[in-house]
């Protein structure tokens, strides 16, 4: 599957932004994006096309999470297209092209294989931090070939971090000997174990104790019954000890009581009741005798009293007239009062009447009529008054108007006159109008003049690089503008004579080295032969031939000879001879290895030497060749006025040349936008001079403003003054407007206030209107009673107070005078009642005198007879009641005679003198009997449940010596027998107490439950642990198992690409094996000098080398992978920022290949790794994209 | 005769704990301890009540291998109280207090009719309580392995009388009961009695013939692992004058053990597991009437978040708890999480014909699931820890259960779940798994993914 196409509709800082990713047949994809510039925000975009937005996302800042899309065309492997939108949400994400239906997101999962989210990243995404942690890795990991094999191929670089946080996990949880959490839970277990066993109470104990205690409840129980028995034989014997005294006293009040028999038994109130009926006999006897007399003194005195009934028949109307007279004393008082103060108000009226000039004397006052008639004449009706007191509220308002308006149409036509002088002070200032339009028009000349500098400076600069091109252009003395000039020879014939001349060298120096070679060689030959003869001198094929040849000579010498003239001298040569050459052919026999070792050391060199000869010939003709080709090199550079240099650097002098050539155009560009530039701001001078021209124009025709500014047009404009041409004219027009303003400003003042000057007027006319119509009511209403000079409306308002007060007083005088004269009326009608009622009395008449005196006098009277009544009264009912409790008396003297008469019958007396006796005798049987009863009593309760006979005759039988021993001994006993109770009792305490304990408590019962909670704690854990450990076991197997599948294929692909992203500096990799026998990877380094390689474990490798190593691991994993199966698309983020630049290209071609199996899209927000790709790729083998 | 009412209870296991619970911070401890007792006294409570005319208890007061004489002296005092209200107890010895020397021991309280509470174990043994006409027949296990069928000897029904059997048994057998006293429904319908009270099976149930008398095991009063789920009481038998009877279910237990199981074949997200349990929780807790609810979430089915929920377990394991304080208040407890997911079978990966390390991992799983020698190779890694280890955890759902071939294969799944999940993890994940959990992260607000029909 390829990735055809990108839409950022609207995710992160991008709206409706799309990458055409479609370019092939290398799908290498460059994507480059300074910082900032969302390049992180497109590589999440990617995942988020293909497998749904995150849950979490920041790419909302611009677009709600509702609007985020993000779209694109997919295209398999199979040639079917894909074109979707994903939308953020939970579910139907994935929709149509349009954006209106969902569609099925097996689709799309169809077409990546159905790979999810994770393993897309982990194994085809790269990024720059995987790529320093898996080199990192690679170094921490000494070498172990499973776990770089097994990281590298599942993108996974934190491998043996990961292995190492599972047994870390691991053993926070547990070490077999250490104290992690779950050796101290089984820990506390054990110990909550040996706790629990000590709380728990054993039910065998529980039994022993149980028996225990009944055994000694059973003793008690004995115990208590035989302590019981002893006290029981104590008692009887104190029982026995107590009854002795009292025994003859029983015995003799038997016998007193004997006589006694026939005496009756009277109650103990007998004697009482005997005594009080007699008593009662003799009371009432004495109170007859009393009550008569006295019945017959009161009767005496009634008789005595006189009677006067006259006066009591008219008692009311005294009574009535007496209690009047205390009214009459105080109302006399109150006429005196009532006559002080009527004189006051006489005096306060008078003043009023003076105040309001009504003259009436004192004598005109008590007749009333002349006041009566001065008030009748000052009486104001409630009308009038109230339009008084309206018209005196509205005085002030209708002054203060006129007044306000009055003072207004001053201040006004004091303001308008100043600003007439104003106006005409400051005449009618020139329209800064047009002034303003040109410098609107023209601008700020900042930006002008600043983009003519900085066009000057960018062709300054674009100048200089020209200057610095040229000066680079080694072996060319002309000027920049011959330079450009300049007819370089063509590039066809430069590279064939070049090339020609790199041929001819590349031959002669090859021819060289060999050359040096074959010398070294033959050297060596030399040495070896050299040495051989300096060893042992050996004979040669030439020595054996020569030997023989002299041997053959002698030999047909002296077959020449005749025998008789055969010498022995010669026949002894020739043996010497024979002899010399048999040895020479045993010595090369025997040393015929060296012989042939020195023979063929001999041809090698001849043919060495026949080589070198060969050689040197050809080094010459090549040497001959350079020289030729450069000649011609020589040649077609000087044709053209240049001083050739070698064909590299020529190469780089065209490089440079062209530069020059382009930088030369860009000036003149750059030159041609200054010139223009240069233009405007001369215009903009120009038409700034011409205004301000109109301007100072416009001001000439102004006479008397008084305004100039001197020097400011005299100076003719050019472009360099336009800033301070551009300035001035700002001020002007500043200074022309403030002028206009205050113009403007006056005028409009002007027209407001004459507006405000005739409404003022108008306004002042009707107030004073208002004025006059209230001086003409006011007099009206004040005519009737206010005199000329007092018509102003505070005293006429004072004169109204007046009068009411008057009245009021008039009021009040009258209500006194009707009072005094009631009282005086008062006074006569009561004089006449007295009168009437002492006749009616019969008062003697010579004793009358004022009315008050004679009613005294009538109730004296009445109160005398009245007490005399009373008394009769009481004498009367006092008789009655003396005579009442007489008849009471007698009949209580019957009564008590009954009385006697019945206690006679109860004691069987004859007659009542007999009863004292008689009751003497009844007490005495009484008091011997409860005696007797008392002892009987005493020793019943000694006698206990026994009959009392029986106890008595038991007694009497004890002998009292002998019973105090039996008591002492019977204590005895008994103390101790209590004693031993007590103690039982006592341990039947502590063992109940002990008992008490076993009280049913849960407290071993929650130490159980305790013990389960660490028990499911530790469960917990154990199954943690176990995971983890299996986890690990897992790993380890994995591990192995990618190896053993994969090693051979994915180590040949790595090394390779190895080798190149180390630019050669390791040849191969290679599988070795550590002290304990596991497969380690080694590098193989080859030597500076390029003579051998040395062995480099991975853990001893740079950081660089060790990124570059995971580099090619990895993408060897991805090309293994997916040389067997459907392809997706690799996207990587920035990751060769480690690397150098040699590296960094050989990774970009590695991608670019790679790209033939796989799209692979590269971040970046490098410009050089872009520049990198120009240099060493071919345009077609990779495609830019700028965000 | 009107009407009368049997409490019918077995397997009170006093004082037993409930067991392996993992504490954790704000857990309601304190509603776990005693829970027994709680709902033996809630046993009694109803008893009283309901003014029930007898309570007879099927067997196993206690476990077997307790020796605390206080726990027996707390029966006692549930006994008396039975007692003082007028209520006759008959018990049964079962397999766990047939030897216990407690049982002997315990200062039981006579009935009101004067009759012992506890039934002989020698020979079946009979009480008559003619007030309310039901006689009870029984008899105590006299050794804890009583393998004879013991029903057999039970007596004729007394006539004019509502008979009432109590026996523990097994009857034909239950899983993870012991077999003993072993007979037949039909053996018990044969003795023509009008109910049998069983105990010892802990899970109630009606076993009864048709047309014959009700076999009831009324199960124990509170459970004490998750096996021991839902409603755990006693039964109320209500007798007619006619002799015929219903029979009530009444719940007695304090702690219930609950198993929340979420299919998460059609979640995306791991949140969604939280929210789901969150409204289960909050369901539950309102139908539990204020019992302790322990809960057990077993995530089941297939599901592409199979790796990130055995990734993220101990994460999401804290976020459930977090929502059992937060939505069950203190009525929530969760016992563990269990992650019994799959992985989702992706056909389309052959597709690509990946041949890298992540199949080599498969490979390695697969080899390792499918290893007759599993047992032996786990034994063999986890030996530092077996040793140490006490017994309870090496067994039957423990942690470690070496003889469970599903429980060897579950910890595979899970190991290979942890090594994926760590192989997978981008940056992103990293930071979430490595920092402090984060409920708000679990559960993001704010999420405002629209909903396109």
């Amino acid at each position: 599957m390829i990735i055809q196409r990108l839409d950022l509709k609207a995710y992160g800082r991008f709206t409706d932004v799309s990458l055409d990713l479609s370019a092939g047949p290398r799908r290498f994809h460059l994507v480059y994006g300074p910082n900032e510039s969302g390049k992180t925000t497109s590589l999440r975009a990617i995942t988020s096309l293909l497998f749904g937005m995150q849950h979490r996302t920041d790419d909302n800042y611009v677009h709600n999470n509702t609007q985020l899309r993000v779209g694109g065309l997919l295209v398999a492997a199979d040639g079917s297209a894909l074109e979707c939108v994903r939308r953020r949400g939970r579910k139907a994400t994935l929709r149509d092209a349009d954006d209106n239906e969902p569609i099925e997101e097996s689709l799309l999962s169809s077409m990546l294989g159905g790979i999810d989210r994770e393993t897309f990243l982990t194994r085809f995404g790269l990024s720059h931090q995987e790529l320093v942690e898996g080199g990192a890795a690679i170094i921490a990991g000494e070498g172990d070939l499973g776990e770089i094999l097994f990281a590298a191929g599942a993108g996974v670089s934190r491998l043996r971090e990961i292995q190492a946080q599972l047994i870390e996990s691991r053993e926070k949880l547990f070490v077999p000997r250490g104290s992690r959490a779950i050796n101290q839970s089984i820990k506390e277990l054990e110990e909550q174990r040996k706790e629990l066993r000590q709380i728990q109470i054993q039910p065998s104990e529980f039994i022993d104790l149980r028996d225990r205690l009944r055994r000694k409840r059973a003793e008690a129980e004995d115990l208590q019954w035989a302590s019981q028995q002893s006290a029981v034989q104590l008692a009887r014997l104190h029982a026995y000890q107590q009854s002795l005294p009292l025994l003859p006293k029983w015995r003799s009040t038997q016998q007193e009581l004997a006589p006694l028999f026939d005496a009756p038994l009277l109650d103990d109130a007998f004697s009482e009741r005997r005594r009080e009926a007699e008593s009662q006999r003799e009371i009432a006897d004495k109170l007859r005798e009393s009550l008569s007399d006295r019945i017959t003194e009161l009767t005496r005195q009634v008789e005595s009293l006189p009677v006067d009934s006259t006066v009591l028949d008219h008692a009311s109307e005294i009574e009535s007239v007496f209690q009047e007279l205390a009214a009459r004393d105080k109302a006399d008082r109150d006429r005196v009062e009532l006559i002080r103060v009527r004189r006051n108000l006489d005096r306060k009226l008078l003043d009023l009447l003076d105040e309001l000039s009504v003259h009436v004397t004192p004598e005109e006052l008590e007749s009333s009529d002349a006041v009566d008639e001065a008030i009748l004449r000052l009486r104001v009706s409630d009308a009038m008054r109230a339009r008084i007191h309206e018209l005196a509220s509205h005085h002030q308002r209708v002054i203060q108007q006129r007044d306000d308006a009055s003072e207004r149409l001053k201040t006004l036509q004091r303001k308008l006159a100043d600003v007439n002088v104003q106006l005409d002070d400051l005449g009618t200032p020139a329209d800064p109008a047009a002034l303003s339009a040109v410098i609107d028009e023209i601008g700020s000349p900042a930006s002008l003049l600043d983009s003519l500098e900085q066009q000057t400076a960018i062709c300054k600069r674009i100048q200089e690089q020209c200057d610095d091109h040229l000066r680079n252009l080694e072996g060319f003395d002309g000027n920049c503008k011959a330079a450009i000039r300049l007819q370089i020879p063509e590039q066809s014939v430069i590279e064939r004579i070049a090339a020609d001349m790199s041929e001819a060298d590349k031959i002669a120096r090859r021819l060289k080295a060999e050359l040096v070679s074959f010398g070294q060689q033959r050297d060596q030959l030399n040495r070896s032969l050299v040495a051989d003869r300096q060893n042992e001198p050996l004979p040669t094929a030439e020595d054996l031939k020569e030997s023989r040849r002299v041997r053959d000579l002698s030999l047909a010498a002296l077959s020449k000879q005749p025998p008789q003239e055969s010498s022995v001298e010669l026949l002894e040569r020739l043996r010497d001879q024979i002899l010399a050459a048999d040895n020479m052919v045993d010595t090369i026999r025997t040393h015929h290895a060296r012989v042939h070792q020195r023979e063929v050391d001999q041809q090698k060199l001849a043919s060495i030497d026949q080589q070198i000869a060969d050689l040197e010939k050809n080094v010459e003709s090549a040497i001959q060749r350079f020289d030729t080709a450069s000649e011609q090199w020589e040649s077609i550079w000087r044709a053209c006025g240049i001083r050739p240099a070698a064909a590299e650097r020529m190469q780089r002098w065209i490089h440079e040349h062209e530069k020059l050539l382009d930088r030369f155009n860009q000036w003149e560009l750059e030159e041609q936008r200054r010139e223009q530039i240069g233009q405007r701001v001369v215009r903009a001078a120009k038409r700034l001079r011409s205004a301000l021209e109109s301007v100072a124009a416009a001001r000439a025709v102004t006479v008397g403003s008084g305004y100039t500014q001197a020097g400011l047009f005299d100076p003719p404009p050019t472009s360099e003054s336009l800033a301070s041409l551009y300035d001035d004219a700002v001020t002007l027009r500043g200074e022309l407007l403030g002028r206009r303003q205050e113009y403007d400003t006056l005028r409009r003042r002007r027209d407001e206030w004459s507006e405000e000057l005739s409404v003022v007027r108008t306004r002042l006319e009707s107030c004073q209107r208002a004025v006059d119509q209230w001086q003409d009511d006011w007099r009206r209403v004040t005519e009737p009673f206010a005199a000329e000079n007092r018509t102003r409306p505070s005293v006429v308002v004072s004169l109204l107070s007046r009068i009411d007060e008057l009245c009021s007083k008039k009021r009040e005088r009258d209500i006194l005078c009707s009072r005094i004269k009631s009282i005086g009326e008062d006074d006569d009608t009561y004089a006449r009642r007295v009168d009437r009622l002492a006749a009616a009395i019969k008062l003697d008449v010579q004793q009358r005198g004022e009315p008050g005196a004679i009613a005294r006098m009538m109730y004296a009277r009445l109160q005398g007879e009245r007490s005399g009544a009373g008394k009769r009264a009481s004498l009367c009912s006092e008789i009655e009641q003396a005579k009442l409790r007489l008849a009471e008396s007698i009949s209580q003297r019957d009564q008590s005679d009954i009385v006697l008469g019945q206690l006679c019958i109860e004691a069987g007396a004859k007659s009542a003198n007999q009863l004292p006796e008689i009751e003497r005798r009844s007490r005495q049987r009484l008091r011997l009997e409860a005696s007797l009863r008392d002892l009987e009593n005493q020793l019943s309760l000694l006698a206990g449940d026994e009959v009392i006979d029986k106890f008595v005759d038991a007694a009497r039988q004890q002998n009292p010596a002998l019973l105090i021993e039996q008591i002492r001994e019977e204590e005895s006993q008994l103390d101790h027998l209590r004693q031993r109770l007590s103690d039982a009792q006592q341990e039947i305490g502590a063992l109940g107490h002990e008992m008490n304990l076993f009280n049913g408590s849960g407290r071993a019962a929650e130490l159980h439950q305790s013990i389960q909670f660490l028990l499911g704690k530790l469960d917990r854990d154990a199954d943690q642990y176990a995971r983890l450990r299996i986890a690990s076991l897992i790993m380890r197997r994995a591990i192995d198992h990618y190896r053993r599948e994969n090693q051979n294929p994915v180590l040949a692909i790595a090394e390779q690409m190895f080798r190149r992203l180390t630019c050669g500096e390791y040849q191969s990799l290679k599988v070795d094996y550590d002290a304990k026998g596991k497969s380690i990877l080694v590098g193989e380094r080859c030597r500076v000098d390029g003579s051998s390689v040395v062995d480099v474990p991975v853990s001893l490798m740079s950081v660089g080398t060790a990124d570059a190593l995971y580099l090619a691991l990895r993408l060897a994993s991805l090309q293994h992978q997916l040389s067997h199966g459907q392809a997706v698309p690799l996207v990587i983020d920035d990751c060769l920022i480690q690397l150098d630049d040699d590296r960094a290209a050989a990774a970009l071609q590695l991608f670019s290949e790679l790209s033939e199996s796989t799209q692979v899209i590269l971040f970046t927000h490098h410009q050089h790794l872009l520049d990198l790709a120009s240099a060493h790729l071919n345009p077609d083998d990779f495609h830019v994209h700028r965000l | 005769m009107s009407n009368r009412k049997i409490l019918h209870a077995a397997d009170i296991h006093l004082d037993s704990p409930l067991q392996k619970l993992d504490s954790y911070e704000h857990a309601p401890v304190e509603r776990i301890r005693g829970a027994s007792r709680r709902a033996l006294e809630n046993m009694v409570r109803l008893a009283i009540d309901e003014s029930v005319d007898l309570v007879v208890i099927a067997g196993d007061l206690y476990d077997g291998d307790w020796n605390d004489q206080n726990t027996g002296l707390f029966f006692v005092g549930e006994a008396s109280k039975l007692v003082s209200a007028g209520i006759p107890l008959v018990v049964i010895r079962g397999n766990h207090d047939a030897q216990n020397l407690m049982t002997s021991s315990l200062p039981l309280p006579g009935n009101p009719d004067g009759s012992e509470i506890m039934m002989r174990s020698d020979q079946v043994d009979l009480r008559v309580f003619e007030s309310i006409g039901v006689a009870v027949h029984g008899r105590s296990f006299q050794q804890r392995r009583e393998l004879d069928n013991m029903a057999l000897a039970y007596p004729k029904p007394l006539g004019g009388l509502f008979n009432v059997g109590l026996l523990h048994t097994s009857l034909t057998g239950a899983e993870g009961h012991d077999p003993y006293a072993p007979c037949t429904p039909k053996q018990l319908a044969d003795k023509h009695y009008d109910y049998w009270a069983l105990g010892h099976i802990h899970q109630r149930g009606e076993h009864g013939l048709d047309d014959a008398a009700p076999v009831v095991f009324s199960g124990n009063i509170q459970g004490r692992h998750i096996r021991e789920s839902g409603q755990r009481g006693c039964v109320l038998v209500e007798i007619d004058s006619s002799g015929s009877c219903q029979r009530v279910f009444h719940p007695l237990d304090v702690v219930r053990w609950q198993m929340c199981t979420i299919d998460v074949s059609r979640m995306s997200y791991t949140d969604d597991v939280v929210e789901e349990f969150q409204s289960w929780v909050v369901q539950q807790a309102a139908s539990a009437q204020h019992r302790l609810l322990v809960v057990r979430v077993e995530l089941v089915g297939a599901s592409a978040l199979h790796t990130d929920l055995h990734r993220q377990h101990n994460n999401l394991q804290a976020a459930l708890r977090a929502t059992c304080v937060a939505h069950g208040g203190d009525q929530a407890w969760l016992e563990s999480l269990r992650v019994k997911t799959s992985a989702l079978a992706n056909p389309m990966l052959d597709q690509l014909q990946l041949d890298g390390p992540m199949e080599s991992l498969n490979a390695v799983i697969e080899e390792l699931q499918s290893d007759p020698e599993l047992a032996a190779v786990i034994e063999d890694e986890l030996r530092g820890l077996t040793k140490k280890l006490p017994d309870e955890l090496l067994g039957v759902d423990a942690a470690i259960d070496v003889h469970d071939p599903a429980s060897l294969r579950a910890l595979v799944e899970s190991a290979a779940a942890e090594i994926r999940g760590r192989l997978h993890m981008t940056e992103a994940h990293r930071q979430v798994s490595q920092g402090p959990l984060d409920l708000r992260q679990l559960d993001p607000p704010g999420f405002d993914g629209v909903e396109v029909p």
